[in-house]
């Protein structure tokens, strides 16, 4: 066999595609690799022109066979950038799913003479096999990375899940606490409120006593007697007396009415088993909670009503809207340096209930908005605010479905609108243990 | 610090560097229609921890192709991020670029000024060296322990596209056994 | 009497094949410079009747030279033998009135042709 032979042999059983172009794009040399697969058996034209070969991909043809020509220098094509630039198909025609062969291509100079480069030679390699591979295990490698974001954004809810549990569990603690103390004073209130209610019928009644002895001794008319009655009452101050006994009384049953009902809140704030869903009516849930915070509120602010009449009683968590309404009344009266006004306003559309609450406060600064849910973020000074209150309050209102906004303005105040969807039991009913997590 | 170098070596492997740059230079320049500025080659012999030292820049991006031949190695070109927008809109591809088009035209720029100037360089020794396909090279993946080398010579030049903000670096690095190679051959041309 | 000559390059090699380079029958002294400002001295002390000049060097550079020489209508043949081969630098080496541009690697047939043109041997 003669080395020319030989080599026409070769050049037919390579793996690879062969092909030598002129610097009109027109072949020189193809080998099988190319003519095995050419659409149409028969070739017609003497000179083959490879960008007429190949239109889909004449111009990028055209620009790297040029730049070999122009710079005389190898240039190269990858599947990753140009997977099919010679519409070859795929070397898997039956049990693949590839339609189309990868390549990559070199292109290089063949000849040269005196510098400037006559020919130009394209070698194809079929990477289809290698191509495949490398996108079966990119798209593993993508399946594990969103995996991976799914988890650790579990992760992170499972985090924020249990912290709030901590949190809840505290408040159940304290909230039972409460219960004790208002239990205990409860009973002392009340014999206390009873024995003055005695006090004050046996006042009245001793003093109608002491009218008849007046004016039985008027009656008498005895001068000593009378003279010595007149010093009497002068020493025992009894006209003072008389008039502050009743006053002393009623005060005291009107404080420990007052006590009484602070005692009464608490009680059905922090309500034992807090979880508890049932119909309950907002505006007891929030006139209970004012109470829990007049110390707050009163001497820095007015607090102004306007609650729409009739309005439905919604299905939720009554002691859990409570709090809500607890953290944002006491940001409100906080923000307030003094004379200032808390507007609550009550609605309800036939899906939803509103319930907003506005003050006339410092506001919240413009880049402190988006943060203010977040847990554990707080402006108030160390050891003040827990940085949880809102947090919570978010977490809470999402739990019914709801949607707590919020509207600042630095300086002028600031208003937070609760919108709280009327839904059923049925509508809780399948709800994850696990809740959002309270950030925005 | 060349150790491995006499001042004659070190001045004529410059000045051969500095004649394939050119050619270099002229192929982008042709390509892209801008004048390139160049700077002096700097040529020296540099330990793994100061190759890898070389590699810490993330303004930049890296590719790599190995060469074989009568001498060997591999070479590093070192492509600014900013400008190569510019660069991309005079080779004319479409803006923006994706991860894919930006991974092909850093390519084709390394390959062009390698190519220029590893057969300039090559050519004027009448040495053989071919160059593979380049690769992208995200240096950081690199240890240390993985370097089998103690010392390699390095012939670096710089091309600056100043109308388009664009600078690149290509860094010859020969294989240690290569070096000796070159030197001989270089001691020829210097008789 | 032997034509003065000199030879600008900052590097040895350079300078050794540009020496190399030149005819052996060519009657010349030949003075050599590492960089622009040593180049125009020697211009100015009549040592470079011919100049070969590079373009990039330290110091003064190759454009520098030129257009210190342009500026004091020298008589000075330059030849410029340059590595950076940039239509814009050859645009502006011409512009500057160098009478030739060579490029590098230099070619000793193409450096003969040049001075052959130029009426110099």
């Amino acid at each position: 066999m003669s080395h020319q032979v030989l080599l026409q042999k070769l050049a037919s059983r390579l793996p690879l595609g062969i092909c030598v172009v002129d610097a009109k794009y027109d072949i020189v040399y193809w080998n099988n690799f190319f003519t095995d697969r050419l659409p149409h058996s028969d070739i017609t034209s003497e000179n083959p022109n490879i960008l007429a070969f190949y239109p889909d991909a004449e111009n990028y043809l055209r620009k790297k066979i040029n730049s070999v020509f122009v710079l005389n220098n190898a240039s190269f094509s990858y599947w990753e950038h140009r997977p099919h630039v010679f519409n070859f198909s795929s070397s898997r025609p039956i049990t693949g799913e590839e339609t189309l062969m990868y390549q990559n291509i070199e292109f290089f100079p063949l000849d040269i003479e005196n510098g400037a480069v006559k020919t130009v030679c394209l070698v194809v390699q079929d990477v289809t096999e290698l191509a495949s591979y490398y996108q079966a295990q990119k798209t593993l490698s993508e399946q594990l990375e969103q995996e991976h974001v799914v988890l650790s954004a579990l992760n992170k809810k499972l985090e924020a899940a249990q912290n709030q549990l901590l949190q809840s569990e505290k408040m159940a603690a304290i909230g039972q606490l409460a219960a004790g103390v208002a239990h205990e004073i409860n009973n002392p209130v009340g014999f206390v409120s009873s024995n003055l209610q005695s006090l004050q019928d046996y006042s009245v009644k001793l003093f109608e006593l002491m009218q008849f002895y007046q004016e039985l001794m008027l009656k008498v008319n005895h001068p000593t007697y009378q003279a010595l009655e007149m010093d009497m009452l002068q020493r025992q101050q009894y006209e003072f007396i008389s008039t502050d006994l009743p006053e002393l009384i009623s005060e005291s049953i009107e404080g420990l009415e007052r006590v009484a009902a602070i005692v009464k809140s608490l009680k059905s704030f922090s309500y034992v088993d807090n979880s508890e869903w049932q119909l309950a009516d907002i505006v007891d849930g929030l006139e209970n909670t004012l109470k829990i915070a007049a110390s707050q509120i009163k001497y820095k602010a007015e607090v102004h009503r306007n609650y729409q009449p009739g309005l439905p009683k919604l299905y939720c968590q009554p002691m859990q809207l409570n709090q809500v309404f607890l953290n944002l009344l006491v940001n409100a009266a906080q923000s307030i340096e003094e004379n200032g006004d808390i507007f609550i306003d009550v609605s309800a559309t036939d899906s939803a209930l509103s319930i907003a609450i506005r003050d006339t406060g410092s506001g919240i600064a413009k880049n402190n908005l988006g943060k203010i849910f977040e847990p554990f973020f707080t402006t108030k000074p160390v050891g003040t605010g827990t940085g949880l209150g809102l947090s919570l309050s978010y977490s809470i209102v999402q739990k019914h479905k709801g949607e707590i906004k919020v509207v600042s303005t630095q300086g002028e105040g600031s208003s937070f609108t609760i919108c709280l969807p009327f839904l059923t039991a049925e509508d809780y009913e399948h709800e994850h243990f696990i809740e959002q997590p309270a950030v925005k | 610090m060349n150790t491995l170098l006499t001042e004659e070596q070190r001045d004529a492997l410059q000045e051969l560097m500095n004649i394939s740059m050119g050619q270099a230079a002229n192929a982008l320049a042709r390509l892209i229609a801008a004048k390139i500025t160049l700077s002096i080659p700097k040529i020296s012999d540099v330990t793994p921890q100061q190759f890898m030292s070389m590699l810490t820049d993330d303004s930049v991006w890296y590719t790599r192709q190995s060469f074989l031949g009568t001498i060997k190695g591999e070479v590093v070109a070192v492509l600014s991020k900013e400008g190569s927008d510019a660069i991309a809109c005079l080779m004319d591809y479409d803006l923006p670029l994706n991860q894919d088009s930006r991974d092909e035209l850093l390519l084709e720029l390394a390959n062009i000024l390698a190519g220029a100037c590893l057969t300039g360089f090559a050519e004027q020794l009448s040495l053989k060296a071919k160059l593979s396909m380049p690769t992208m090279y995200t240096p950081t993946m690199q240890h240390i322990e993985q370097y089998r080398w103690a010392s390699t010579l390095m012939m670096e030049v710089k091309f600056n596209v100043e109308a388009s903000h664009f600078d690149s670096k290509i860094v010859i690095c020969l294989e240690e056994s290569s070096v000796q190679t070159l030197l001989i051959t270089l001691q020829q041309l210097l008789e | 009497m032997p034509i003065p000559v000199t030879i600008a390059d900052d590097s040895l090699l350079s300078r050794k094949v540009v020496r190399r380079a030149l005819p052996v029958d060519w009657d010349v002294e030949i003075t050599e410079a590492c960089n622009g400002k040593e180049a125009l001295a020697a211009v100015n002390s009549g040592k470079a009747e011919v100049l070969f000049l590079d373009l990039t060097m330290p110091e003064l550079d190759g454009f520098g030279v030129l257009k210190y020489l342009h500026e004091h209508h020298a008589k000075t043949v330059v030849i410029v033998i340059s590595a950076d081969i940039q239509p814009e630098a050859k645009r502006l080496v011409d512009s500057l009135g160098a009478f030739r541009f060579l490029q590098k690697p230099l070619q000793p047939e193409q450096l003969k042709q040049a001075l052959v043109e130029l009426g110099l041997i």
